[in-house]
């Protein structure tokens, strides 16, 4: 088989032929190598670097996107907190209308409520102005018993019936009776009583009342909240002081501008 | 013992390269690098263009090296790259041109031409036109089927049937010719 045997023999000397490459040839193949490597590197780094920016603009755009957290109502504050700090102390104003609801403290800070006063047309004795500041201590602390909203309208008070309850109001009672007994003294004595003294004799009488609900004399504990209260109220005294006195003196000016306006 | 300690050490190379070790690469190359010329310079005559194709295909392999599952021969799987890439660098370069006249007949050789040096017998396909060259190298050098080569080459059977019988018509002339040179007759 010529034919064969020809072509069987290329195939042999072909097959077992070697040719040496030149010395360069490495190189060439080498380098190729590393371009296609480095290609790679880059096509991961800059992905990343893609999904990175990618990123930053979520979570800007969703920032900027965010809605502001509005600003509540100065005014009228609700809370569903049980240990309601009261404030006792009310301005004394005259043939003034104050609003209805109450304004009641968030805790811990503590707020005056604003009780609605009704005008009268007579200026009420300072008796009766003891006797309503008393009753809206009255009504202050009865809030203090409530868990729930403590914005309250003096015309229609939360009162929770209770046992304890009535033992403060009958101590509430007896410092009113003190209070008032006190000033008919200083009255008999031909002495002015001033609003200041007024305020003393007040916030004396709120103190011996915390006082009273902070110790319980049958378990012999005493009410941490109750002593707080009482601490917090002294501490703040001075700067409710500022606040009630620079209120009092705008009331005022603001009152008399509008008197001298319509006159 | 020296085979199994070859193969062993081949295995170790080629893992090694897939990690794009670039020693073990090397090392692969340098193994594999003299018989994958030879293999390039049977399909393209210039020697710097087959070196250049050989190169691509080293670039190939180790870039596809994992996907080589230890499965028949490691020389016979860069073998296929080479070849492959000679033809794509043939294509890329040059016009392959095929004729499509059948003709199955073989051409006869005589006994003396089974004794032709290497060189010459390089130098006879390096005188065959691209189409032949390459059906001639794909079929009688490297064994592939007419299918096989029609599949590669992108073209019909009869089309690689035919390119075939041309080359092989060719290198009859061809060797008539030496052996009236060598013995003043083409007849022994």
């Amino acid at each position: 088989m010529a034919p064969m045997k020809f072509e069987e023999n290329i195939k042999e000397k072909l097959g077992e032929r070697t040719l040496e490459p030149s010395a360069n040839a490495w190189e060439t193949i080498a380098s190729q190598l590393e371009q296609q490597d480095s290609k790679k590197k880059f096509n991961y780094k800059f992905w990343i670097a893609i999904a990175a920016v990618l990123l930053v603009g979520v979570f800007l755009f969703a920032g900027l996107f965010k809605s502001p957290v509005a600003t509540p109502p100065s005014n009228v504050v609700e809370t569903e907190s049980e240990s309601i700090k009261v404030k006792i102390k009310s301005p004394i104003q005259e043939n003034i209308d104050v609003p209805t609801e109450a304004v009641v403290v968030v805790e811990p800070v503590i707020l005056e409520p604003v009780d609605k006063i009704k005008a009268v047309p007579n200026t009420p004795s300072k008796k009766d102005r003891i006797k309503t500041e008393i009753v809206n201590v009255d009504k202050a602390t009865v809030i203090e018993k409530t868990p729930n909203k403590s914005v309250v309208a003096i015309n229609n008070p939360v009162v929770q019936e209770t046992s304890e309850t009535a033992i403060l109001q009958q101590k509430i009672q007896e410092k009113v009776s003190e209070l008032v007994a006190e000033v008919d003294k200083l009255k008999a004595d031909n002495e002015a009583v001033s609003d200041a003294e007024i305020d003393a004799l007040l916030a004396k009488a709120q103190r011996d009342i915390l006082r009273d609900r902070a110790y319980n004399a049958q378990t012999r504990t005493v009410d941490a909240s109750a002593l707080l209260l009482d601490v917090e109220l002294e501490m703040e005294r001075s700067f409710r002081d500022k606040i009630f006195d620079a209120l009092k003196d705008g009331f005022t000016k603001a009152r008399d501008a509008v008197a001298d306006r319509n006159n | 013992m020296k085979v199994i300690s070859i193969f062993t050490n081949e295995q170790h190379l080629i893992k090694k390269a897939v990690q794009k070790n670039r020693d073990a690469q090397r090392r692969l190359y340098e193994l594999h690098a003299p018989k994958m010329l030879s293999v390039c310079r049977q399909y393209i005559r210039d020697r710097q263009q087959a070196e250049e194709a050989m190169c691509n295909g080293f670039v190939k392999m180790f870039a596809h090296l994992k996907e080589y599952k230890f499965e028949g021969s490691f020389e016979g799987w860069v073998r296929r790259i080479m070849i492959r890439e000679s033809i794509s660098y043939l294509r890329k370069y040059n016009k392959i041109k095929f004729t499509y006249e059948v003709d199955e007949r073989i051409p006869s050789y005589t006994q003396a031409d089974s004794n032709l040096e290497v060189e010459y017998i390089q130098d006879m396909i390096d005188a065959l036109p691209e189409g032949y060259r390459i059906v001639f190298v794909m079929y009688a050098v490297e064994g592939y089927k007419h299918k096989e080569i029609a599949d590669m080459l992108n073209i019909s059977e009869s089309t690689s049937k035919s390119q075939l019988f041309k080359a092989r018509k060719v290198l009859q002339q061809q060797l008539i010719n030496l052996n009236k040179y060598q013995n003043g007759t083409h007849e022994i």
